[in-house]
């Protein structure tokens, strides 16, 4: 006969099993057993643990609850998943009664499952909010460096392109007025050589900056072919200032080095490395240009007659914006980008760049190229 | 293999909400992932037999809630652990902290609990934000005197790993 509180327990959903010292079950609620996992067992003289497994390893803590050692064990939500795909919320707890020296312990089992749907959906809904803050905080973070990158990437075209602009359209003016004035054509040579390093400088510093910003993008797109690199490089030396023509010596293998590159941005590579070591070299001496095969790669060094670079200061020379301490100190104008965009370059193709230096003794700095070109995912995503 | 040498060892998987603890086990346990981002709230229990050299282990997993809310009540859930798989979210940096902080919590309820670090989602590569280098740190703050406890990088999705880092949390109950 089931008693009175009994059935309200029931009409509650709880049910409850009186527990002896060794948390063996010796009265039960007519009910209890649907709280059970797997297979009907009988529940009159199991053993907790044995019973839900969610008291396995707390053996030592409920006997000490049930000697009176330790406070009620309450474990809630337990969440179950139901051969329906649905879950069951349940709450369990332990305590002792002090009025049965026999049967000291109590457990309440309940059934929880609305709070725990309502629960479940509220929390649902907060972790979901504070992922999408968190993923808004990180492209707004995103947004603001691409609008720095933007703005500097502005303001250097503008100041860049300026001066080699005025400097061409100066030479237009000379050139024009020469030729007004009747002046022989063979004296045009050296002002339009000008003219045409000049455009050349402005390409490829509009060159750098199109791959620096899809260099931050993650989309540098390479178009490699076969090409001659020796002759890219006699190409290159050809395009530097007219005055500075003849400080270029080149050492290179008198039948060509066939590699697969972009060309184009090949051309920028070197363009920037021997545009630097022009500018850190007197202008007395030279800059050495030499160009060898070493097993699959072909390996470019370019080597100026500078003061050198300091040891502590060659781990940060490719990172961008970065300035030796001779450069900020005015004696070489740059951005700090050149070094930046030809390792970005340079490892696109599947390559290295290297620099070694003693002060006073010059840099030189070592590309080394897969002759075979880049491996064909670099071609793409670089 | 005799039952008697079955032995059964309580495993809780800890860390911040949705680093994937969840998707961990069911990959595991039930060898699937679910895409879907579902919370657990309290603890979630599974049973999963494995062999180590011989020997069988009967691993009962506490998938616990990683909100907050419930760091108050872990306390009795952590009771009886016998191992400990503490997971952060290769994606979300703040989720690193915890390596550290659930390691101390665990080993404060039982002290001779063994621990297993996992750095999840090594799928989602360009979304990760955190480093080698910061990992290794991370798992060399959580030390003790049995040394630097094992860390793996993990995906449910995939799988990677994820046999690895029961198995490796398992290999030190032989």
């Amino acid at each position: 006969m089931v008693s009175i509180p009994e059935l309200i327990l029931a009409r509650h959903g709880i049910a409850f099993a009186r527990l002896d010292h060794e948390l063996r079950v010796r009265e039960a609620s007519s009910n209890l057993a649907a709280f059970l996992e797997g297979e009907p067992r009988s529940l009159i003289g199991a053993s907790l643990p044995d019973l839900w497994v969610e008291f396995f390893g707390m053996e030592d803590l409920l006997k000490a609850i049930l000697q009176g050692e330790a406070q009620e064990l309450h474990l809630a939500p337990i969440a179950r998943e139901l051969p329906t795909g649905t879950t069951r919320y349940l709450s369990f707890e332990v305590s002792r009664l002090e009025d049965n020296a026999a049967l000291p312990g109590l457990l309440l089992v309940e059934d929880i499952t609305p709070y725990g749907e309502l629960e479940q959906h509220l929390i649902q809904d907060r972790n979901e909010m504070r992922l999408l803050r968190a993923e808004l905080v990180r492209t707004n973070a995103e947004l603001q460096r691409l609008n720095q990158f933007k703005s500097t990437i502005l303001a250097m075209t503008a100041h860049d392109l300026r001066s080699p602009l005025s400097a061409l359209m100066l030479q237009l003016n000379v050139l024009l007025r020469n030729v007004q004035a009747g002046q022989p054509s063979a004296a045009w040579l050296e002002r339009i050589r000008w003219m045409q390093y000049t455009a050349g400088k402005m390409k490829n510093l509009i060159a750098d900056l199109l791959d620096l910003e899809q260099a931050e993008r993650g989309r540098l797109v390479l178009h490699p072919a076969r090409c001659d690199l020796v002759a890219l490089i006699q190409h290159l030396a050809s395009t530097v200032p007219p005055d500075a023509v003849h400080r270029i010596e080149l050492e290179v293998p008198a039948e060509g080095l066939a590699i697969v590159a972009d060309s184009e941005r090949l051309q920028q590579v070197f363009y920037n490395l021997v545009e630097n070591a022009l500018k850190y070299t007197p202008s007395n001496q030279c800059v050495t240009v030499a160009i060898r095969r070493q097993e699959e790669w072909a390996l470019v060094e370019v080597r100026d007659r500078g003061n050198g670079i300091a040891s502590e200061e060659l781990p940060q020379l490719f990172q961008m914006y970065y300035r030796t301490r001779e450069a900020q100190q005015g004696a070489v104008a740059g951005k700090g980008l050149g070094l930046f965009i030809v390792r970005t370059l340079v490892e696109a193709h599947g390559g290295r760049v290297e620099v070694r230096c003693e002060l006073d003794q010059g840099t030189t700095f070592s590309v080394y190229l897969p002759v075979n070109g880049p491996a064909p995912t670099e071609w793409s995503d670089s | 293999m005799s039952e008697s040498s079955i032995i059964q060892k309580k495993i809780c998987m800890l860390g911040a909400f949705a680093v994937g603890k969840t998707s961990l086990v069911r990959r595991f346990v039930e060898g699937r992932f679910d895409d879907k981002y579902l919370s657990t709230i309290g603890v979630k229990i599974s049973r999963k037999p494995v062999v180590v050299d011989g020997h069988a282990i009967h691993f009962i997993l506490w998938d616990l809630a990683g909100s907050e809310e419930y760091n108050g009540v872990q306390a009795s859930y952590l009771q009886g652990a016998a191992g400990g798989i503490i997971v952060c979210d290769l994606t979300r940096p703040e989720t690193l902290a915890s390596w550290a902080r659930y390691t101390q919590r665990l080993r404060q309820t039982n002290p001779a609990v063994r621990v297993v670090l996992v750095a999840n989602k090594v799928d989602l590569s360009d979304r990760r934000t955190i480093s080698d280098d910061e990992l290794r740190h991370a798992a060399a703050s959580c030390a003790d005197g049995r040394g630097v406890p094992p860390y793996l990088l993990s995906s449910a999705k995939t799988g990677e790993n994820v046999e690895e880092l029961f198995g490796r949390l398992a290999e030190q109950f032989i």
